[in-house]
């Protein structure tokens, strides 16, 4: 369990970047983090890490308190950062010197998502393109068997065959103990991986709600005419007509567009998030 | 974590000890070379004592370079090791095996220069290799540790720039340290009574007082006896009384594991930002 309670942290005085944050996060689940560009997600992310520590409010991931970092803490948590430079080292030899700081990594799931990404072991990581290096820091920290796998954009620099490696890897590799928070930009690479969507705005979580939930209560469509679907909650103009969000009545049966519900959850809309509520 | 590092940071080390190899050579030639004596004893004994002062501050000061490097620093704060851990391999880095290489390469360098100095300019000095006596040893623990303490906690201080921040935060500590020490012990000898030796005559001129001279910590003071004029007549050296230099050693002990302290705190405080 994470649970984040009244979480404020600014990196310059008088503009908090999270201001009085709550977020609660159950295992066996992927979520998808969305926002706008500095809003704060990737601090998020690092409040959960204890790489960053709050200013004020309180923050446990699975009873450890992140900001102590201890060694027992961190072999529970791995972060994929968006950008990183990996060491001058051969595949092999980074995961020789890396894995035996966890306890449960496991060899042979590294070697196979390795291989699913079609990474050689003896390569060198620094001639790797910067999506093969992703791929390999993704695979390197699904194999340590950390509880809480936090990844800040993971599909940049994938290309369009290693994205859909990358949802197979992950929807395949996740165990029921475990929580991944997937922080993203690229809300299509991803809507048919996660679990939940968390929607972070103006330092606070403003939605919070498993897919399911979304479907059976909105119904997202692609109309010719505004008026086709009747009093839609959210509408905005799209390819060939117009992507609307409307209240799901009849149990209609839609995929999640999470690009559009993003857009109406931040776009002042009030009556959408108030049906997502628990 | 020890192998973590060495083998990660291979090349910077092996840079590192090429550079240290290249500069030590260089100078111990320039001194044989320049020096009219050559490469004397005393020369290569203070020669080596200092570089060696002098390694040991920037490898202390570039200790927790992984934590600091922006390119690093995510992935070492991540690491699943405890304060503690960092401290010991940094410590065993700097006190077991970078003496090591120090040594190693001082000797193959300075055994370069002193052939060049006895075989080719037929100097006659003698090879120095860390065959100073006791005082020697002792400065060299006591002078080693201070400048490790100081290296490392100037480097878990500071996130950017630490081996540059760490000299000038030196240098400031020296001339502090050298300034209260000064005031201090001139304080004392202002009530030196003048001995009947000291109040003899030199040179037509008669002492009539004592005035100041130039003390460091640990060590003997140094004053003089000045005429009714003020004019010099005699430098004098006294061994410091043993009360003063206990307290000098022992603010000198609590002022490092302050900074051991210090660098605990700030590396268990370490973020992100």
């Amino acid at each position: 369990m994470v649970s984040l309670q009244n979480i404020t942290y600014s990196y310059r005085r008088g503009k908090p970047v999270l201001d009085g944050l709550n977020l609660t996060l159950a295992p066996g689940r992927i979520y998808g983090l969305l926002g706008r560009n500095g809003t704060g997600k990737s601090t998020l992310l690092y409040q959960m890490a204890g790489l960053l520590f709050p200013q004020s409010g309180s923050c446990t991931v699975f009873g450890f308190t992140p900001a102590r970092r201890e060694p027992a803490f961190l072999q529970q948590v791995y972060v994929v950062p968006e950008s990183f430079v990996l060491p001058d080292l051969s595949c092999n030899a980074y995961i020789r010197l890396n894995a035996p700081f966890y306890p449960t990594f496991d060899h042979a799931l590294c070697a196979s998502i390795l291989q699913q990404f079609g990474i050689g072991e003896a390569g060198r990581l620094n001639r790797l393109s910067h999506g093969q290096q992703k791929q390999f820091q993704i695979a390197f920290a699904i194999a340590t068997g950390a509880k809480l796998l936090l990844l800040d954009e993971p599909t940049n620099g994938l290309d369009i065959p290693s994205k859909q490696q990358f949802r197979k890897v992950v929807a395949g590799s996740l165990r029921e103990d475990q929580v991944m928070v997937i922080s993203t930009h690229q809300v299509r690479d991803l809507d048919s991986l996660i679990d939940d969507v968390l929607i972070l705005d103006q330092g606070r979580i403003v939605l919070q709600a498993p897919v399911s939930r979304i479907t059976e209560r909105l119904v997202f469509r692609k109309v010719k005419d505004r008026a086709e679907s009747g009093k839609p909650l959210y509408a905005e103009e799209a390819l060939g007509g117009y992507a609307v969000i409307a209240r799901n009545m009849s149990d209609e049966s839609s995929r999640l567009d999470m690009e559009l519900l993003f857009n109406a959850a931040l776009s002042g809309e009030t009556s959408i998030l108030p049906i997502l509520q628990d | 974590m020890l192998k973590l590092q060495l083998v990660t940071d291979r090349k910077l080390y092996l840079y590192g000890v090429l550079g240290l190899f290249a500069a030590q050579l260089s100078v111990l030639l320039y001194y044989t070379f320049q020096k009219e004596d050559g490469l004397y004893f005393e020369l290569q004994e203070s020669t080596a004592g200092e570089w060696f002062f002098i390694f040991t501050f920037l490898m202390a000061a570039a200790g927790f370079r992984q934590l600091n490097a922006p390119s690093t620093r995510l992935r070492a704060l991540m690491l699943p090791v405890s304060v503690a851990e960092y401290m010991v391999v940094e410590v065993f880095i700097i006190v077991a095996l970078m003496p090591l290489v120090f040594f190693a390469t001082y000797f193959v360098s300075a055994g370069i220069a002193h052939y060049v100095d006895s075989r080719i300019l037929y100097n006659g000095n003698r090879f120095f290799f860390f065959n100073g006596g006791d005082r020697f040893d002792e400065s060299l623990i006591k002078g080693g540790l201070t400048f490790i303490t100081i290296g490392l906690a100037a480097s878990a201080i500071f996130k950017r720039y630490s081996v540059a921040k760490a000299i000038v935060a030196f240098a400031i500590l020296f001339v502090f340290i050298n300034a209260v020490n000064d005031v201090f012990s001139k304080l004392l000898l202002k009530s030196l009574p003048m001995t009947e030796s000291m109040q003899a005559p030199r040179h037509g001129m008669v002492p009539v007082k004592i005035g100041p001279g130039n003390n460091g910590p640990f060590s003997t003071w140094y004053f003089q006896t000045m005429d009714e004029t003020d004019r010099y007549v005699s430098w004098y050296q006294v061994h410091a009384p043993e009360y003063i230099l206990l307290i000098e050693n022992i603010a000198g002990y609590l002022m490092l594991a302050g900074l051991v302290y210090l660098t605990v705190l700030k590396l268990r405080e370490r973020q992100l930002s």
